[in-house]
């Protein structure tokens, strides 16, 4: 009889205890059971079942596998054992392995953390699954421009036509001002914001209630340090009074709220707030629906479905009849920084494919460390057969000896990972110059759990081939010596390095060209002189030409002019339509750029004038002239240019001169056609000085002091602002040339140990040739033919590689290079070179060698 | 000489008493008659372990029978160490027992 219905309560007990025990126990209880079943059967089971939990104790607890425990921890030890003998044996090895792991793994690292950095910017509002910026997609005839200026109407008139919206924020783009508080006079940039703000995005308020603060319209928000700036302190500054001048329309502002300090990975930056309200009241025209402006942010429900929301906003504008051929567009807020380019009125990744290459440069650094792994591992398996044979011979099976390899791979590549987390830890600080970026804070356990999950597989992967090639050698031939290495291995082994100098190549000439692209961009000619100008704002002086005039009296300034509407020559932003002459028709309304400049600033900025003349003071006001670029002289017709009459809208205007095309943005953009207007009062100022002199800057700083500018004196260079404009090519450059030199060099060294393996197998070979009277050169060349043939495979491999990705790169340039075909034969040059260094300083110290010290082994 | 518990020494006891007959069951039965209160059987296993690890009992496989699903019972004998400690206690029991004046606890 058993104990029906109730074998699995017995067997979980035989699962957890000693087997010493069963049979008695069992017994006892099977006993109890029938005694009990006869009462009821479910009673009789439910005590058996209390009864065995009671055994659940130590002293009936199976010894989990004492015995084979010790066992596992031999072989661990015995392999550690091994593996440390084997580092100790071929160190040359070993460190060419650490050196490429490691300088691989600390490159993929900082990638790694930059990219972090780079996916995480934004994401930290509460809300941000919600949250999402509403965009213009404006036809016309050069395409849909994206425009992220939208009318200030449009977040209310969001708010109240679709229920699936929670908020809707308006912001102006920001503002610059002077704030004065109780203690000192601040310079502040902020920003006008809607009053629900802070309900949608997330800062985190130290003072003040986040749904109220911007009740009334002179509430002010400050940042921390705003505050204490301000005021000295930040406590109980709730309801203190600040001053704004007159960008910030001279009014009395309280304040209602203090802010954190904000994340670093906000775009949303700003050191004060100020209620929309304020705004609107003072710029009147922007409550109206034929103004943009306004930077439109929206909340949505929890639920609702982004997508069908974005369909249904689109028409919104042409429905209510308030734009034509204007849509409206939905973007996630925090994906904006990524997907931060508009191609056919939909985001495309910008930055993100930055981010992507660089991901993936560092893991082709990666591949290459390991592909040295891989090929060292298998060249080094002569050395290992005997140790193989006898292992086998002794009884350990196949799969015992992968797993010692793979123990092997793993302690490799976990030891370069912790040599690599030294070099990232001292690399950050340069690092974070080179990205301009603070990335230097303790990673979470998340990421951490990440790498070590990637290592893993890692070494995995990097271990299999070597370990079930080498486990896989009959232990009786390599016993007997009748060994020969398998020809499958040979090809992997050159096709891993040709792998190898392809990523090598790839990056030399990714370089050379990126390079090549950043000098043209900095030396190409801009139809302008961009050293000597320095560039200041006087915003906040009634003066201008006085002001002008009193500069050009110092010595050593040679001229000055004034824009606005801009910052300064580099950057002057905004293009107009509603430019027509005689003879030009509806369809031709054409979009020009529209700079307007004060007197003399073709001569300042050194503009090549063609014909005519510039604006100068001797005509007196020149409002109604114009001075166009060649690009819209030949739009307007060349001949008889000067005195032709446009109009500028209403105004009737004359063309008085002709300058050579001259850059107004960076050389991402075409030069467009340029109609050059003249506005005397505009703030921008730039001084061509004749040289860099301490004197003439700091006696333009006393001239500026002098007439009583709201703003402290702050100048830039425009050479300065022109390479600010590449300071993100400028980083590409500089990762590229670090990361093609850390390929060539990692591929080299790895290049070095194969070629000191292979020389070592051919060493009875070298030394029959050399007695039949091979000269050293032939043997030298012997060697390094094969490698060189493998480079030119790797060049013709390569080249159209890297000839596409380049030339898409390029195309982000309206003027570029072209790549040309000699850059794949420095690469190739380069490469050849290195080659033959490693290959050649082995061979000849190979060669010099007397032949009988090795052919009289056997 | 190891000290011996309650339900330790109530074990014993039934081992001593059930001569060459003592095993788990049974003992289990004899107590419950005994004491009048349901004794759960792995307490039993627990004390016939612990009296073995001190060496106041031995233990051999019997014979199997039916009621017992095919497994042999392990019969339990007090040793004579095990007598001995039985003893000693009842001599200290009875030694304090006596000492008891002879008053009315009415």
């Amino acid at each position: 009889m058993g104990t029906r219905g109730s074998e699995w309560i017995l067997r979980f007990f035989r699962w957890f205890s000693r087997e010493e025990y069963h049979e008695e126990i069992e017994g006892d209880l099977i006993e109890i059971f029938n005694v009990d079943s006869q009462e009821s059967n479910i009673k009789a089971g439910l005590v058996l079942a209390w009864t065995i939990l009671r055994y659940i104790r130590p002293e009936y607890l199976k010894i989990t596998d004492g015995g084979f425990m010790v066992n596992r921890y031999s072989i661990f030890v015995h392999n550690l054992k091994i593996v440390y003998r084997g580092l100790l044996k071929y160190r040359s090895t070993f460190s060419i392995n650490l050196i490429g792991l490691s300088t691989a793994f600390a490159c993929v690292f900082l990638i790694y953390l930059w990219a972090d950095y780079e996916y995480s910017v934004d994401t930290f509002h509460l809300n941000d699954d919600n949250i999402y910026q509403v965009l213009q997609n404006k036809t016309r005839v050069e395409g849909i421009k994206t425009d992220k200026s939208t009318p200030a109407l449009l977040a209310e008139a969001l708010v109240t036509d679709f229920p699936e919206l929670d908020y809707a924020v308006t912001t102006n783009r920001k503002t610059t001002g002077m704030l004065s508080g109780s203690r000192e006079e601040v310079q502040g940039t902020g920003k006008f914001v809607g009053a629900d703000f802070l309900e949608v995005f997330s800062f985190p308020l130290l003072q003040g209630n986040k749904s109220t603060v911007f009740i009334e319209k002179n509430s002010i928000v400050l940042t921390e340090d705003l505050a204490t700036a301000l005021f000295g302190t930040t406590q109980n500054v709730l309801g203190m009074t600040v001053k704004g001048n007159r960008d910030l329309f001279n009014e009395e502002y309280v304040v209602t709220g203090v802010l954190k300090t904000l994340p670093t990975r906000s775009t949303l930056t700003f050191d004060f707030l100020i209620s929309y309200e304020q705004y609107l009241s003072k710029y009147t025209w922007f409550n109206d629906w034929d103004s943009d402006g306004a930077i439109t942010y929206i909340s949505i429900k929890d639920g609702a479905d982004a997508n069908a929301l974005n369909q249904k906003i689109e028409p919104y504008l042409e429905e209510k009849g308030i734009r034509e051929s204007t849509t409206l567009l939905l973007q996630k807020f925090s994906d904006a920084y990524l997907y931060n380019k508009y191609e056919h009125g939909r985001p495309v990744p910008g930055r993100l494919m930055y981010v992507r290459l660089f991901l993936l440069v560092s893991l082709f650094i990666l591949l290459v460390a390991c592909i040295n792994f891989i090929n060292l591992s298998i060249a080094q398996s002569t050395h290992k057969l005997k140790e193989i044979g006898v292992s086998k011979a002794i009884g350990i099976t196949k799969r015992e000896l992968i797993h010692r390899f793979l123990f092997e791979s793993a302690l490799m590549v976990f030891f370069s990972a912790a040599v690599a987390t030294v070099l990232v830890i001292g690399l950050l600080p340069q690092f974070n110059i080179i990205f301009g970026k603070d990335l230097s804070q303790i990673p979470d356990p998340g990421f951490i759990l990440k790498i070590i999950g990637f290592l893993s597989a890692l070494s995995i992967l990097a271990g299999l081939y070597p370990a079930y090639y080498l486990s896989s050698f009959s232990p009786t031939s390599i016993l007997k010596n009748t060994f020969v290495n398998s020809h499958s291995a040979q090809w992997i082994k050159k096709g891993l390095v040709v792998v190898q100098f392809c990523i090598s190549l790839i990056f030399i000439t990714g370089f050379i060209v990126v390079h090549q692209q950043i000098t043209f961009l900095k030396t190409s000619e801009l139809g302008y002189t961009k050293d000597n100008i320095v560039h200041f704002n006087i915003r906040g002086n009634n003066d201008v030409n006085g002001f002008i005039n009193a500069v050009k009296e110092i010595p050593g300034v040679q001229n000055a002019t004034n824009v606005t509407g801009g910052n300064s020559i580099v950057n002057i932003s905004g293009a107009g339509r509603g430019f027509s002459w005689q003879g030009s028709t509806e369809s031709e309304d054409i979009l020009f750029a529209r700079p307007q400049v004060g007197y003399n600033f073709a001569e300042t900025l050194e503009l090549e004038l063609l014909e005519g003349r510039s604006f100068n003071e001797e005509y007196g006001n020149e409002e109604s002239k114009l001075m166009v670029n060649e690009l819209a002289a030949a739009l307007i017709g060349k001949e008889d240019i000067i005195g032709k009459t446009i109009n500028d809208g209403d105004d009737r205007k004359q063309i008085i001169g002709v300058v050579k095309n001259f850059n107004l943005e960076s050389l991402h953009k075409e030069i467009q056609p340029t109609i050059i207007r003249f506005y005397p009062d505009g703030t921008e100022v730039m001084v061509r000085i004749s040289s860099l002199d301490k004197n003439t800057l700091s006696h333009i700083e006393e001239l500026y002091n002098s007439y009583n500018i709201d703003y402290p004196f702050s100048y830039t260079f425009i050479s300065d602002q022109y390479e600010e404009l590449y300071r993100f090519e400028e980083r590409v450059s500089v990762l590229s040339r670090y990361f093609s030199v850390i390929a060539v060099i990692i591929s080299s060294l790895g290049l070095f140990a194969l070629v000191a393996f292979t020389i070592e197998k051919r060493m009875k070979e070298i030394g029959i040739r050399k007695i039949l009277g091979a000269s050293n050169l032939n043997i030298t060349r012997l060697l390094t033919g094969s490698f060189s043939s493998l480079v030119v495979i790797s060049m013709l491999i390569s080249s159209p590689i890297s000839y596409s990705i380049l030339t898409n790169w390029l195309s982000n340039f309206a003027y570029r290079i072209t790549v040309s075909w000699w850059v794949f034969f420095i690469g190739l040059g380069m490469l050849l070179f290195s080659v033959w260094f490693t290959v050649g300083v082995q061979a000849l110290k190979a060669v010099r060698l007397n032949p009988v010290s090795y052919l009289k082994q056997e | 000489m190891p000290s011996l518990g309650e339900f330790e020494e109530l074990v014993l006891l039934s081992v001593a008493a059930q001569h060459n007959t003592a095993y788990g069951v049974s003992i289990k039965e004899f107590l419950e008659e005994q004491l009048e209160k349901k004794i759960n059987i792995s307490a039993v296993h627990v004390s016939l372990k612990r009296l073995e690890k001190k060496g106041f009992v031995t233990s051999t496989f019997g014979g199997i029978t039916k009621t017992r699903g095919g497994r042999r019972k392990k019969i339990y004998e007090i040793t004579s160490y095990g007598k001995v400690q039985l003893d000693e206690q009842y001599r200290v029991r009875t030694s304090i027992y006596t000492r008891i004046p002879n008053i009315s606890f009415g």
